[in-house]
């Protein structure tokens, strides 16, 4: 599965997660969603996305349902569920506990 | 957790694959929103929709690609993959129709056997009785020490029994009984029924309530109040039509009166007779009908060592106490019983408590192990057989394999494949072998031998199902592992360089095939030595009878009531009224009558001794108890060996027989004719002295036992309720029988017959349980060695077919049929002989473990094995003389131009 070289490892999911558990969104405006979010710092490539999308949703994180858009065509939404909610938080700490760990290092080094 | 994440991801893989289509174009139509609203959003920003799209589409860098990445997510393609091998296993196996109809067919049968012989041992032995907390409940049995002698496992004293029901406080409950059969009075007819005494508390101790009505009570459970009678449900259905107001009525009993005062549940299940007793009077393998209070005689009640053991206990541990608790409270009053014994001169009693599965269930269990054993090496046979039919196909298959090998396939996806089609075959196997086994136990059922416990309860349920599937699916792992991993490691390039006829040629394969087929001979013969051992004592068995059976003789049961013939004149006058008028019909050569007739077990023993041979009551030798009509003897044909037989001349005489066996025991080096035998029976309330005026053969009590001492006394001193007349017919015994029938029910209708039976089905009731192991012994071991053989034939048909080319130089070159048919045939028997060498090997010290199951025979009897070895020698050498017919025939030159 293609994965954007400049994302950590695994952390797309983590991201992806954290989008839906805002609002349930198709794969467009959650592509949208993410560069503004992020300020266009963290970009996926459109291809990349869906993968994922599909994986978290085989793993039953996410569960998608087709309804109108803002636009008033179908399209498929995705939102989370219970056990997403778990994955999120626990992936959240995760990121947490690893992120500050790493600029714990890096600023060590910096003395 | 786990739950939930499945209650998502199911219906979503379900959903990937039985709308596969569906959910193709759901990605395809998400993927479109995605280019179009992206083509949108590049429009707004001023590009013409042509840029647009190809722009939106170039943002999505490869859409086949990402595509293909989500089908992966659905993880279909494993699923997909298993299934195309699935349908290409199929294919393979529909290609070959001889090899797939000989593997199904052998593992049907191996599975069916298993799945029967193991539903029968899980209801008999793995299966708890059907009682509330069945562990708890003992049958309590008395050993009897005499000196160094111990004599275990007895049933119990009546005194003993209330002794330990007043002091041992580890038992919730403990109950009495004592099995009897009567007349039930039927208006105009009776018939035999069986019941038994039984405590007030036998009930609660099973945790049995009635379905009608109410069981006795304590105060019925006493002498003078005993005329209460529970039934259950099988006889009330039967006998009363379900009478739902048969609580208070009245039924009568060996011409008594008894009152029901209720009907058991359907459910009830109560051990028979024959299972609770260690020594079983044989041929009591009743249900029993009705129970009615114990109600102890004064005679019966009196603890005693020794004497008067006549009672089963059952008792129920209370919660918390062990095993060990209870029989260390048992014996503590056990040695006080045996110290306030006045005739226990030094002998004493101790307790012996057997879980009451274990009592009912008794010496079947080891049988029914050993036949469980002998399925499974069925099914092991049958699991190398096929696994040497599977390598030999995967010598034509190599070929394939190598191609796809070298298409990419990867090594696990080729062992898939083998295994597959192996799972495929014992799914078919196992489906049918089930469906054998239905019918099979059916079968099986049928022919036990009455002797076996809990033959009712036995069926096919969800255990034993489980137990098939896990040996069908534990075989075709063992069978296709073999030969796929063989296959799996082909070398791609050696085996697409070979030429198709060489390619068979491969030495380590050959030499597998080989290992297989010896493996098979050495099971094979493992199995023909068991067999052939429990054949040959059951035959050593039927010689040692052999003279009850040549004979033309009819025994008749019947049964007098107790209170019409409830005094000894009244009981003889009714027995020199029948035995009248028997010896007067036609075709009638001799008749007398018996209380028991060989082969039906010890029924009565007590000690003896004589006036002229005093000796102190524990040292008295102990015999069987036997009544005599003149004539009995002469027809059932027991020998006189000394001495003149009682005759009708002697009435009123107080004489006696003694069997040989007893006469040489108790009296070494004298001659017994005269003396005074001694005999002081509670029962009688006084002391006989006997003249003995004649010694006869002995006659054994169980068909695979030494004959018990006996002693003969004639009907005159006592006259027996329950008789057996034995008739000496000229012509067919069976023809008798009507008119013996006709005869007593003219005397008197209200006498029941329970039985009619020749000697011949006397003496094959009595060996019903070693038929049924001879049985089925032989049928496995038939069947194993049938797989043998073929296993074999397959080896050398094989070897024979690559060697073609070679024995057509040999034949060229001068070699003669014979030496050719000498070559191939020798090759046969040295792998037989291997295998033959390895099983002998291996029977040693296996035989040992049946040696309870054999007669008269050792288990590593040298006669057996040489003959199992002849046997396979014999079945090695026709497997490898029809392919090697097929060598000679081979045509030089046809074998040299054959690449």
């Amino acid at each position: 599965m293609s994965k954007p070289t400049d994302l950590v490892q695994g952390t797309l999911d983590l991201l992806l997660l954290k989008i839906l558990a805002l609002e349930a969104l198709n794969g467009f405006a959650i592509s949208q969603r993410m560069k503004q979010v992020s300020g266009g710092v963290l970009q996926v490539s459109d291809g990349s996305l869906y993968p994922a999308l599909h994986k978290l949703e085989q793993e039953g994180w996410i569960k998608a349902e087709w309804r109108p858009s803002e636009n008033n065509r179908r399209a498929k939404f995705y939102s989370l569920t219970r056990l997403g909610r778990r994955q999120l938080e626990r992936e959240a700490a995760d990121w947490s506990r690893l992120s500050s760990a790493i600029s714990h290092v890096v600023k060590l080094e910096e003395v | 957790m786990r739950i939930e994440h499945w209650l998502h991801t199911i219906p979503l893989r379900l959903r990937s694959h039985f709308r596969r289509r569906h959910v193709e174009h759901e990605l395809d139509e998400e993927l479109q929103y995605h280019l179009e609203q992206k083509t949108e959003q590049y429009v707004a920003r001023g590009m013409t929709p042509q840029d647009a799209r190809l722009a939106a589409l170039r943002d999505m860098d490869g859409l086949e690609q990402h595509k293909e990445a989500c089908r992966d997510t659905r993880r279909v393609n494993f699923v997909d993959d298993l299934l195309k091998d699935v349908r290409f296993g199929l294919r393979q196996l529909q290609r070959s129709p001889g090899f797939t109809i000989i593997a199904v067919l052998t593992l049907a049968l191996g599975i069916g056997a298993n799945t029967a012989i193991f539903s029968m041992d899980k209801s008999i032995l793995l299966s708890s009785m059907p009682y509330p907390q069945p562990h708890q409940l003992y049958v309590v049995r008395e050993d009897y020490h005499q000196g160094r002698q111990v004599y275990p496992g007895n049933v119990d004293n009546g005194g003993n029994f209330l002794t330990w029901r007043r002091e041992c406080h580890s038992f919730e409950g403990i109950a009495a009984l004592e099995p009897e059969s009567d007349n039930l009075e039927l208006g105009q007819s009776a018939v035999q029924i069986h019941g038994t005494r039984a405590s007030a508390n036998l009930f609660a101790i099973l945790g049995i309530r009635p379905q009608l009505g109410r069981t006795f009570t304590e105060e019925e459970d006493q002498l003078g109040r005993n005329r209460e009678v529970v039934v259950t449900d099988a006889l009330w259905r039967a006998r009363f039509n379900g009478d739902p107001k048969i609580v208070g009525k009245t039924i009568r009993l060996n011409a008594y009166d008894f009152t029901v005062v209720g009907v058991l549940p359907p459910s009830f299940y109560f051990p028979r007779i024959d299972q609770l007793d260690p020594t079983p009077i044989a041929g009591w393998t009743f249900h029993i009908d009705y129970f009615v209070p114990l109600a102890l005689l004064p005679y019966e009640s009196k603890p005693s060592i020794g004497n008067m053991m006549n009672f089963t206990v059952i008792a129920r541990l209370k919660s918390g106490v062990t095993k060990q608790q209870a029989l260390a409270d048992l014996d503590a009053v056990e040695a006080d019983i045996s110290r306030h014994d006045p005739n226990a001169q030094g002998a004493f009693l101790t307790g012996n408590l057997v879980p009451l599965k274990m009592a009912v269930v008794g010496d079947a269990s080891r049988t029914l192990w050993i036949l469980m054993a002998g399925a499974g090496l069925v099914m092991l046979i049958v699991c190398v057989n096929l696994a040497s039919l599977l390598v030999a196909r995967s010598m034509g298959r190599s070929r394939e394999i190598a191609v796809r090998a070298a298409l990419g396939a990867s090594r696990w996806r080729l062992l898939r494949q083998m295994l597959i089609e192996g799972l495929l075959l014992v799914a078919a196997g196992g489906l049918l072998g089930v469906m054998l086994a239905f019918d099979g136990l059916r079968i099986l059922v049928e022919g036990a031998p009455a002797k076996i416990p809990r033959l009712e309860s036995i069926q096919i349920d969800g255990w034993v199902l489980l137990f098939s599937f896990v040996v069908s699916f534990a075989a075709g792992l063992l069978f296709s592992i073999l030969p796929g991993l063989r296959l799996s490691r082909t070398e791609a390039g050696e085996a697409l360089k070979s030429s198709a006829a060489t390619t068979t040629g491969n030495r380590s394969t050959a030499r597998l095939r080989d290992v297989l087929a010896g493996a098979e001979v050495a099971l094979c013969a493992v199995l023909l030595i068991g067999a052939l051992l429990v054949a040959k004592s059951l035959s050593r068995v039927l010689g040692e009878n052999r003279w009850l059976e040549d004979q033309h003789v009819l025994a008749v049961d019947l049964i007098a009531f107790s209170n019409n013939y409830g005094t000894q004149p009244k009981l003889r006058q009714l027995s020199e009224t029948l035995l009248g008028r028997i010896r007067s019909l036609p075709g009638v050569r001799d008749a007398g009558f018996t209380n028991a007739l060989p082969l039906t077990g010890e029924m009565w023993t007590d000690s003896f001794d004589f006036d002229e041979a005093r000796l102190p009551d524990q040292q008295q030798p102990n015999a069987n108890v036997r009544f005599f009509s003149p004539g009995y003897f002469q027809a059932i044909g027991l020998p006189l060996v000394e001495g003149r037989f009682p005759s009708d001349s002697d009435k009123d005489q107080a004489e006696v027989v003694l069997s040989e066996g007893f006469a040489r025991k108790a009296l070494p080096g004298r001659d017994p004719i005269g003396l005074h035998l001694r005999w002081n029976e509670p029962a009688f309330n006084k002391l006989l002295h006997c003249t003995v005026t004649g010694v006869v053969s002995d006659a054994r009590a169980e068909a695979d036992e030494n004959p018990p001492l006996t002693v003969y006394f004639p009907y005159w001193l006592w006259n027996p309720n329950q008789i057996s007349i034995v008739i000496r017919t000229a012509n067919d015994p069976r023809s008798m029988a009507e008119e013996v029938r006709t005869t007593v029910r003219d005397i008197d209708p209200l006498i029941p017959i329970p039985r009619e039976q020749t000697m011949q089905d006397l003496v094959s009731e009595a060996v019903a349980a070693r038929r049924f192991v001879v049985t089925l012994g032989v049928l496995f071991a038939g069947f194993a060695t049938f797989l043998a053989a073929l296993g074999l034939y397959g080896v050398i048909a094989l070897s024979v077919a690559q060697r073609t080319h070679e024995i057509g130089i040999r034949m060229s070159l001068g070699a003669r049929r014979w030496d050719v048919l000498k070559m191939v045939v020798a090759r046969g028997l040295k792998l037989s002989l291997a295998g033959l060498a390895v099983g002998v090997a291996c029977a040693i010290p296996l035989t040992r473990l049946i040696t309870s199951l054999l007669y008269g025979i050792k288990p590593t009897d040298p006669a057996t094995f040489a003959l199992v070895g002849v046997l396979l020698a014999a079945v090695a050498a026709l497997a490898s003389y029809i392919p090697a017919r097929r060598a000679t025939r081979v045509d030089p030159m046809v074998a040299l131009r054959y690449e």
